[in-house]
């Protein structure tokens, strides 16, 4: 994208230098998840589950919800584009760190309207109960529960806050139809949005 | 005995069931019958036992169920879904 000095007149001065700060941390977020292996990343992406989130006061909300409009802003100026949520999120976490909060990084899924069917995964912070989402759009996807050997993942997963409960029993289906029992794979690096 | 892999989170989508592999990064979908096997798989640890809790449940030959039941459990190895401490 084109950078037009114009665009940055409405900003404070340290609002630009923030903006900057966001700017290279989305740069190194891009990089780690495009050049490092898997298994580097690992803890990076997935141990923030295990994180005790501290949930921010008022002004600290503000100050991240600010935080947050100027890493959209951020991101359109990135030299490469692939997994936004992810990466706003995790620029969103780093940048967490030094308010003194260690917010747990939540991924969720959503089935794609469109006929050919399909999965989307989205990432986001949770602050303890609360939720901050770069992309703002965490309410429409189903987080994930687990890992399943510490909690009951017989079919419960959370949904807009309510639990679905139990899967229901399948005897409309044949399982012996060739499409019964299918297995979709899709690169969760590549597939959120 | 079956076991779920430590490294899986789920989510339900409907009647479908979505597992995140957190070892690979991956996510997969199952579609409803996929996702009743897979529980049953959790809860029993069997894929005898749970042949046997399918019987009852869809109106289907054993000996084809049997046969599902098995390619799908090789194919949830493969993936590093479950942990198969028979094989």
């Amino acid at each position: 994208m084109r950078l037009d000095p114009k665009a940055f007149r409405r900003y404070r001065p340290t609002a630009l230098l923030e903006l900057s700060r966001l700017w290279l941390i989305l740069l190194y977020v891009d990089a780690r998840l495009k050049v490092w292996p898997q298994s580097w990343n690992r803890a990076w992406l997935f141990g923030g589950r295990k994180e005790n989130g501290t949930k921010p006061g008022p002004r600290t909300l503000r100050k991240l919800n600010g935080i947050a409009t100027l890493l959209r802003t951020a991101a359109r100026f990135r030299l490469r584009t692939g997994t936004p949520c992810l990466c706003l999120s995790l620029a969103l976490r780093t940048r967490s760190v030094p308010l003194g909060l260690h917010p747990s990084l939540v991924y969720g899924a959503r089935k794609r309207r469109a006929a050919s069917g399909g999965i989307d995964a989205h990432a986001w912070l949770k602050f303890g109960s609360i939720g901050i989402d770069p992309l703002g759009s965490s309410e429409i996807f189903s987080e994930f529960s687990g890992p399943t050997t510490g909690a009951d993942a017989s079919g419960r997963g959370r949904r807009r806050g309510r639990d679905v409960g139990p899967a229901p029993k399948t005897t409309r289906h044949n399982p012996t139809d060739e499409s019964a029992v299918t297995l979709r794979l899709e690169e969760a690096t590549e597939g959120y949005n | 005995m079956i076991r779920v892999s430590p490294t899986l989170s789920t989510s339900m989508l409907d009647d479908e069931l979505v597992l995140l592999d957190s070892a690979t990064g991956k996510y997969f979908g199952l579609n409803p019958v996929g996702s009743r096997i897979f529980q049953l798989l959790k809860e029993t640890g069997d894929a005898g036992m749970t042949v046997a809790a399918l019987v009852s449940e869809f109106q289907a030959e054993e000996e084809k169920l049997k046969a599902d039941v098995a390619s799908f459990v090789r194919l949830l190895e493969d993936k590093g879904l479950i942990l198969n401490d028979a094989a």
